[in-house]
């Protein structure tokens, strides 16, 4: 069954069976949550993924351990980070940071796109669903992606839960700040008119989004986003890389060895050590690195203040980034004055810098929130949308109905075409980035034109994403290509064809259609009209030739 | 401000997010924090794990003498270097001295600082704290000293005992119930459990058992053997643990502990990754190991709830429901002896078993602050010592055994140096108003002769019943120059009622 016709059955029966599991998946940079929707409790409860490791979530790390005589073996999460050292070259970490490039990896002699590995989590995330019910049957599922995501990216995102076999049992795809607003909502009543600023840090990702509670009432919620800012490569595994960048430099120093020359499995243990320090520090106010690989072996101490000195470029960056934010609000620039209250989100909101970079922005202490569980929120929120979607959510207020959560989400990214006028080629924006998802649909009449006849029956589209507003035709990330065919052949100039681009409201994912308009009473419209899905991968051909 | 007061304000107002109405269960070994969440009237446990969704931390400090900072919980557990040394078990030595007061000021201090992070303009509205059932009134009262210290004295509304936390929490998600219910804690200081008879709020003892070996203290400590064990053999230099390698495989165990029993999406045996160590290896953990920790706990873990329902009086020895509770109940195969033990009964294990209780207790809380309904919960319990029992040391009385705890368990070894040349204990009993009554004497014939002064003896009493005494007396002799004798009586002492 897919997860339209679970939903029916839940409505027909009245009820959930114990064995229907509703999932919400944070599919994480560094570590990843899977929470299931307790319908006797009406809320979302995390999954431990961690094989009593200590920790909630699952880290982000897939494995492959060759086999002398056999296939060889797949290890995801806790056990294959604990084991990098021993398979330093066979193991994956941070593979969303490629999600919707054609970076392949290699492993075992083959090639891996970033969703295949990607789906290996995702199976395992489910499988850990499954040690606590081996009956467990999924209804449904959301997973969340980065406000910040392209649309390849969350395609995907997507083609990795339909390797994972989940296909049919995806709802949608949600924005990371939505889903950890959501979540907080449930736990902290937001008051009508509220400005609240999710600050979602993450391993691999900031998210930096300005909602307005617009609505709220005991059988409705309606956030709109205002303002959204951060950056896709801005996270705590940069971080890491700094400190990884000053190992080099201590074991160059001490002994003599250059970062190219220390072998994988060390290069490994440094990685780690490194993320030790900066997860340590947050409650520590100094750290001692063992250097244990080094002849002679040494260890050295890196305090706090030593640590913000040596990320100090990434923090003012991140201070401007959420100024950014701030200032290039749709409705106009926001001051810290006008924000009631600051959430900080995310694993990597859990270091000091950051509520000291916030007490500073916000001159005031009191409207700083650190979430009580900030590394699961998005995989919690998930699952509230998630069980929305199946007709099970509740109010908080245990004594009303059913409740609605409405989100006005906008696109965070200008999306157009590749357009050629003369000899130029350039960006067409037809959906600007702040729209609301809701208006997230644009057209635009062209009139083709052309010196051979096959110009007149076909069209070839390049639809584009343009991450920052300043980028040139060259940086812009292509959602895919689509190539029209069948187009009645008309004189050149006699064709005027309706081109829509759409972004759908849950995802955010983009289609477009494409329709003959005819030309003024000489050549009426022919019927055509046709609706196309952009890849990455292949070129989209709609239309008969 | 006074929790009164808060009751004041609440009765007219509503509870906004600012007000945090906790429970706290500050626990030996781990603690937990709950507060009312007054949107869906139930308890939530906060995570102060850093995090990571875990409802407890450690409770273990670190003070770090150069710098004078104070480290917490599980930061405290990892951070153990051996040159500033961890401060455990200070909640378990409360009235004992040895700073465990101020340790659990400080600690305590952090516990309720977590609601002020995640809300900066929190309220404490409201505190109500749990110990165990048989702590003494004496603990009590230390416990309302450290809360005062800690500047939560006008929240403190009051301070319950764990089963009144459980049934709080029980009779909130099951209004009204009745039948026979045994709550069972497997924690860091024991098995503890006991057989009611519920109905509704009127709540009365039939049973109770307590097993101080039975703990996850003692798997702990299996477990480290265990690591420590593969470890040496991987290094082959010996048994001799250097202070380093300790405290490396203290933090590895803290780390790796709950992996050997946890549920994992596959069947294969666990594999330990001993990462601190140069060059690290791997060792995958042998299933037979992990049954020598645990295989005889199970065993003991059968007859202690055999113990206790052969307790309980008459013929029928049934009960209804069984609710688990304590970290103990986080591994599976304490689930499973306790599911198979009451096959297909209603065996109730939480996800959050460590939290529960200050669930609970936020309940209570919520309860006094006229934010929940009261259910009247009264517990009628004659399994507990009504008097102290001890003997007159230097004019004064010295307890032996105290008001409070349960019958049957053993309270300590009291040593006494013998002052005159009289061969007799004289055993009072102390009343709650400090009446006191000579209930008989042990006459130690045989007990060697020395000088004055220098006659030392063991004293342990264990009440049968509150008013059947057993009595064991050791010489333990006196320094290099009076050996112990061997000397040993036993006797049973009973008073009327």
């Amino acid at each position: 069954m897919n997860w339209e016709e679970y939903r029916k059955e839940i409505e027909a029966k009245g009820k959930v069976p114990e064995d229907w599991y509703i999932l919400g998946i944070d599919l994480g940079t560094t570590n990843s949550v899977v929470s299931y929707w307790d319908n006797g409790a009406k809320k979302p409860e995390p999954i431990d993924t961690s094989g009593g490791f200590g920790k909630i979530p699952l880290p982000s790390v897939v494995q492959y351990r060759p086999e002398d005589n056999g296939p060889g073996e797949w290890v995801v999460g806790e056990e294959a980070y604990r084991s990098i050292k021993i398979y330093p070259e066979t193991t994956i970490r941070s593979i969303k940071r490629k999600m919707g490039t054609n970076e392949v990896v290699e492993l075992g002699g083959e090639e891996y796109l970033p969703e295949e590995i990607s789906a290996k989590i995702l199976k395992q995330l489910v499988n850990y669903c499954q040690s606590l019910n081996p009956k467990a049957e999924i209804a449904g599922l959301v997973v969340s992606v980065p406000y910040d995501f392209d649309d390849s990216a969350k395609k995907a995102t997507m083609r990795a839960c339909e390797l994972a076999g989940l296909a049919d049992k995806l709802i949608c795809l949600i924005e990371e700040p939505k889903a950890a607003a959501l979540a907080y909502n449930f736990r902290r009543e937001l008051a009508q008119d509220e400005k609240i600023l999710v600050f979602d840090f993450g391993g691999g990702t900031l998210d930096i989004t300005l909602f307005h509670v617009v609505e709220k009432n005991a059988s409705k919620i309606k956030l709109q986003v205002i303002s959204e800012g951060g950056e896709a490569h801005h996270g705590g595994d940069n971080i890491d890389e700094m400190i990884m960048a000053k190992c080099y430099g201590l074991v160059k120093d001490k002994i003599g060895l250059e970062a190219g020359e220390i072998s994988p499995e060390n290069t490994a243990e440094l990685a780690l050590r490194s993320r030790e320090a900066k997860e340590r520090l947050s409650g520590v106010k100094s750290f001692r690195i063992p250097f244990t690989f080094c002849i002679p072996p040494f260890v050295e101490q890196l305090t706090r203040e030593q640590f913000e000195e040596l990320i100090a470029d990434f923090i003012e960056k991140t201070r401007k980034l959420v100024q950014k934010a701030l200032r290039e609000a749709y409705t106009g620039a926001v001051y810290p004055d006008g924000v009631d209250r600051v959430l900080l989100e995310g694993g990597s909101s859990q270091m000091p810098w950051i509520k000291s970079m916030f007490i500073e922005i916000f001159n005031d202490e009191s409207k700083i929130y650190t979430s009580e569980r900030p590394a699961l929120d998005i995989s919690l929120g998930a699952t509230y949308y998630a069980a929305m979607k199946m007709g099970l959510l509740v109010s908080p207020d245990v004594e009303s109905e059913k409740v609605d959560v409405e989100f006005e989400v906008t696109v965070p990214h200008d999306i157009g075409l590749e357009i050629q006028n003369g000899a130029k080629r350039s960006f067409f924006a037809m959906i600007r980035r702040g729209t609301p998802y809701a208006l997230a649909k644009k057209s635009h009449v062209f009139t083709l034109s052309g010196d051979m006849p096959e110009d007149m029956t076909r069209l070839d589209l390049k639809i584009l994403e343009r991450i920052n507003k300043d980028d040139r035709l060259e940086d812009c990330k292509l959602i895919g290509e689509v190539e029209i065919q069948g187009l009645p052949g008309r004189p050149s100039g006699k064709t005027r064809l309706r081109v829509t681009l759409l972004v759908e409201e849950e995802g955010g994912l983009v289609k477009g259609a494409v329709e003959d308009l005819g030309f003024g009473e000489e050549f009426g419209p022919s019927g055509y009209n046709e609706v196309f899905d952009p890849s990455r991968f292949n070129k989209r051909v709609v239309g008969k030739s | 401000m006074d929790w009164k007061k808060y009751r004041a304000h609440f009765a007219h107002n509503k509870i906004d997010e600012s007000h945090f109405v906790l429970g706290v269960d500050m626990g030996n070994a781990t603690s937990a924090i709950s507060f009312f969440d007054p949107l869906r009237r139930v308890g939530e446990v906060l995570d102060i794990s850093g995090g990571y969704g875990k409802a407890a931390a450690p409770t273990v400090l670190q003070h770090i003498a150069d710098s004078g900072e104070w480290i917490f919980g599980e930061y405290a557990v990892l951070n153990a270097n051996g040159a500033d040394p961890l401060l455990t078990g200070f909640v378990g030595r409360l009235g004992g001295g040895d700073n465990a007061a101020e340790s659990s000021v400080v600690y305590l201090k952090e516990l309720v600082a977590n609601c002020r992070s995640i809300n900066p303009k929190a309220q404490i509205a409201g505190i109500v704290a749990v110990v165990p059932d048989f702590v003494t009134p004496e603990i009590v009262d230390v416990l309302r000293d450290v809360y005062r210290a800690a500047g939560y004295g006008d929240a403190l509304i009051a301070v319950a005992e764990e089963r009144e936390a459980l049934l709080t929490h029980y009779l909130y998600n099951e209004p009204g119930a009745s039948g026979r219910v045994m709550l069972l804690d497997f924690g860091d200081r024991g098995m503890r459990g006991g057989v009611y008879n519920v109905d509704g709020g009127e709540v009365e003892c039939l049973s109770v058992n307590m097993d101080v070996d039975l703990s996850t203290a003692a798997v702990d400590e299996g477990v480290y053997d265990l690591f420590a064990g593969y470890y040496c053999e991987n290094r082959g230099e010996g048994q001799e643990l250097s202070a380093a390698e300790t405290a490396q495989l203290t933090i590895f165990t803290h780390q790796h502990k709950d992996m050997l029993f946890q549920p994992k999406p596959t069947a294969k045996q666990a594999r330990l990754y001993f990462n601190f160590t140069y060059p690290p290896f791997s060792r995958q953990v042998a299933a037979e190991d992990v049954w020598g920790i645990v295989g005889p706990l199970e065993r003991v873990m059968t007859d202690f709830v055999a113990g206790m329902l052969g307790k309980i009086p008459g013929a029928n020895k049934s009960v209804d429901t069984i609710i688990c509770t304590g970290g103990g109940f986080e591994m599976p195969w304490a689930k499973r002896r306790i599911a198979s033990l009451f096959g297909g009964g209603d065996v109730r294990f939480y996800k959050n078993s460590k939290g529960i209780l200050a669930e609970g207790a936020s309940l209570m809380a919520a309860e006094r602050l006229g934010l929940l309904p009261d259910i009247g919960l009264n517990i009628i319990d004659s399994h507990k010592m009504p008097w102290d029992i001890g003997v007159q040391v230097g004019g004064g009385f010295y307890p032996i055994v105290r008001r409070g705890t349960w019958l049957g368990q053993e309270c300590g070894t009291a040593y006494f140096i013998l002052q005159d040349d009289d061969d007799k204990i004289v055993l009072y009993s102390r009343d709650e108003k400090g009446g006191e009554k000579r209930i008989g004497m042990a006459v130690l014939g045989g007990l060697p002769r020395r000088p004055v002064g220098t006659t030392k003896i063991a004293v342990d009493i264990i009440a049968k019943t509150a008013y059947d005494y057993m009595v064991n007396i050791r010489d333990v002799g006196f320094g290099e120059m009076f050996p112990a004798s061997g000397y040993v009586y036993n006797g049973e002492l009973s008073v009327s009622e």
